[in-house]
């Protein structure tokens, strides 16, 4: 039977894990909500003459991140 | 648990009474159509019937019913029915799980509103992917390691059962009947439009197809219906999507300006603020739809249909890969219906696009791939409303059957013949009651529909799982009281808000100004919860805390791990 104490610190250090990865997932995520303020000035206008404008770049963007993070999770997970 | 092979010969026998029949209906649908015919015309709400998609919907149903007929042979236990026998690959179940999430709400909700307001229905679509990874973060693992066939066991796994499972029961039933809204309005607005059916007989017919799906071939049958939905719902979206680029020259940016120079808003639509000015309005819509994924009943349940946490995890990471893939496609078909319908007006009838908004979808895949288009998609639209209700019906009869008859009432050891027969029974009256909202409700966007049980789901089940599975002084009080609260403010705020209190109900100015209060109320649950919860000094509160040790082990290495044991 493993030492109890060091079974609770290695289930203290996946909790941090998951709420590191979640906390960044939340905050990216918020900032989707920069397209309807003055703040987020870029992301709510078209640039130039391109069509493409910031917010939907954000839109692409977070998408990717996030699937990125997932990556990244399964893969320190895997590890441990 | 065996069920009677008397049960199962019923069972078979009443399939091909209901196969037979459905067979029957079908072969009599030319005629029934042509009598169908003037009324559409005389309403000039439906459009001339398409052969093609009337043949591909019904390969669809066939496919499907006998797909019902072989999982009904090989149900042999609750827990072939809940969850398939427990033995998907990872792969598999991530299809299922993007099968049952890309519903119509996403398809035909999601592309409405980009129809109509440009950026800001993509709100939808970021909100309906970013609740994926936090999904994989915390619940995956831990909610597969704990659970059996609902997220109810997970919640009662530390608190005491009996009081827990009847607020888990009653958020999952309420969050299930309300998901059904949104899925039945599209599926009714579909067959209306392409058979010229009444709305009324559409839903009816649809929820008469679930029902056949779910009381005979159980979770088994669902997964394989929402495996080969998320299958077809891909590839219609591919091809449609690659269609549309191929008039651009597979240029985003000529997509886009063409887009804004047809639409009435102009410009406006490639950039926020049409539909949405105020950034409040615009975090309630998020909150909701994040947290609400992670309190939905039917999507907490596909995590028991694998063997391991680490398919559990696996099979997230692929529902992801799906589902980023569709709404980055998405982008293109909304924009897509802004360019070709909007000049086309073959597809409007009164200045409004035939069939409504939410069949903007559709009308699309009709003017860039013509019939033969339209009929698949017509088919995949109504694929993924029917894996979608059939996953809804599943889970809402496995509250009552399993959580209710089985856990509550007989105390974990229930008659499985009779837990089986309750199961059929409560997914019959789910149909029923699917059909009631769906006619209250018909004249709603689907979008708009579907994000209103996140807001319950959001508000109840998931500050239960949270505070249940990540703090350990959560107690069964605490629980109780903060779920109560959330389920009563989330459902009154729904009820004054704009889409009820002034769409629905038909006053003149909503007393909330928000549809989806979940930034309110959810936050408002967990406070209730913690604070009901550090002031219970009861004997149970004590019990409660204590489990939390045991529970964390479990949640992280599996349930037979015995490592704090002593």
């Amino acid at each position: 039977m493993e030492n109890q104490d060091q079974i609770l610190d290695s289930i203290r250090s996946k909790v941090r894990q998951r709420f590191l990865f979640a906390a960044m997932t939340v905050f990216l995520y918020g900032t989707f909500v920069l397209c309807y303020v003055d703040e987020g000035r870029v992301l709510n206008h078209v640039t130039g003459d391109s069509a493409i404008s910031g917010g939907l770049v954000l839109f692409f963007a977070l998408i990717v991140v996030f699937l990125f993070l997932e990556y990244i999770f399964l893969t320190l997970s895997k590890d441990k | 648990m065996p069920v009677s092979s008397r049960s199962l010969s019923t069972t078979a026998l009443v399939l091909k009474v209901i196969f037979c029949s459905l067979s029957l209906l079908l072969a009599l649908a030319p005629y029934q159509l042509a009598w169908a015919a003037p009324a559409v015309a005389n309403e000039g709400q439906r459009q001339p019937l398409n052969t093609v998609a009337i043949v591909m919907f019904v390969l669809f149903v066939t496919a499907t019913i006998v797909i019902s007929y072989w999982a009904s042979k090989r149900i042999q236990s609750s827990s072939d029915f809940y969850n398939a026998g427990g033995n998907l690959t990872g792969l598999q179940n991530g299809a299922a799980i993007a099968g049952d999430f890309m519903s119509a709400a996403s398809f035909l909700g999601i592309t409405g509103l980009v129809f109509a307001f440009g950026f800001d229905g993509l709100i939808f679509a970021i909100g309906a992917f970013a609740g994926w990874p936090i999904m994989l973060f915390l619940f995956a693992k831990r909610v597969r390691n704990i659970g059996n066939y609902t997220f109810t066991d997970v919640v009662s796994r530390r608190l005491q059962r009996t009081k827990i499972s009847v607020v888990a029961i009653v958020g999952t039933i309420t969050v299930v009947v309300m998901y059904l809204i949104a899925q039945m309005v599209g599926a009714g607005k579909l067959i209306e439009l392409l058979f010229g059916l009444p709305y009324e007989v559409a839903i009816v017919t649809v929820s008469t197809l679930v029902i056949v799906y779910v009381t005979f071939g159980g979770m088994l049958a669902t997964t394989w219906v929402q495996i080969i939905k998320a299958i077809l719902l891909l590839l219609g979206a591919t091809i449609i999507a690659f269609l549309v680029m191929s008039h651009v020259d597979f240029s985003l940016e000529a997509l886009l300006n063409g887009a804004s120079e047809v639409h009435p808003k102009g410009r406006a639509i490639l950039v926020p603020g049409v539909l949405f000015q105020d950034p409040v309005q615009v975090a309630t819509i998020l909150v909701a739809m994040m947290f609400g994924l992670l309190g939905l009943p039917h999507i907490l349940m596909r995590l028991f249909t694998v063997p391991s946490m680490k398919e559990a995890k696996q099979s997230v990471f692929y529902a992801s890969l799906f589902m980023a893939y569709f709404y980055m496609l998405l982008v293109i078909i909304g924009f897509g219906t802004v360019l070709f319908l909007y000049d086309n007006p073959s597809v409007f009838i009164d200045g409004k696009l035939l069939g409504g908004g939410n069949m903007a979808a559709i009308h699309l895949s009709n003017v860039v791939g013509g019939d033969l288009l339209m009929g698949f998609i017509s088919a995949v639209a109504f694929a993924t409303i029917l894996a979608v209700v059939a996953g809804l019906t599943v889970s809402g009869a496995a509250a009552i059957s399993h959580d209710l008859y089985a856990g509550i009432i007989c105390k974990g050891n229930p008659d499985p013949e009779k837990e089986l027969k309750l199961t059929r029974a409560t997914s019959i009256c789910i149909g029923v009651i699917a059909v009631a909202l769906g006619i209250l409700f018909q004249n709603e966007n689907v979008a708009f529909l579907a994000t209103m049980p996140l807001v319950v789901a959001a508000s109840v089940n998931f500050p239960i799982l949270f505070l249940s599975l990540f703090w350990s002084g959560t107690t069964t009080r605490g629980a109780i009281v903060g779920a109560t609260i959330g389920l009563i403010t989330s459902i009154g705020l729904i009820v004054v808000g704009p889409q009820v209190w002034v769409s629905v109900l038909g006053f003149e100015s909503p007393l909330f100004p928000y549809n989806y209060p979940a930034l309110f109320t959810m936050p408002l649950a967990f406070i209730t919860m913690w604070f009901f919860s550090v002031t219970d000094k009861s004997a149970q509160a004590t019990l409660d805390r204590k489990a939390y040790h045991e529970l964390l082990v479990s949640s992280e290495y599996g349930p037979t791990d015995n490592r704090l044991k002593t």
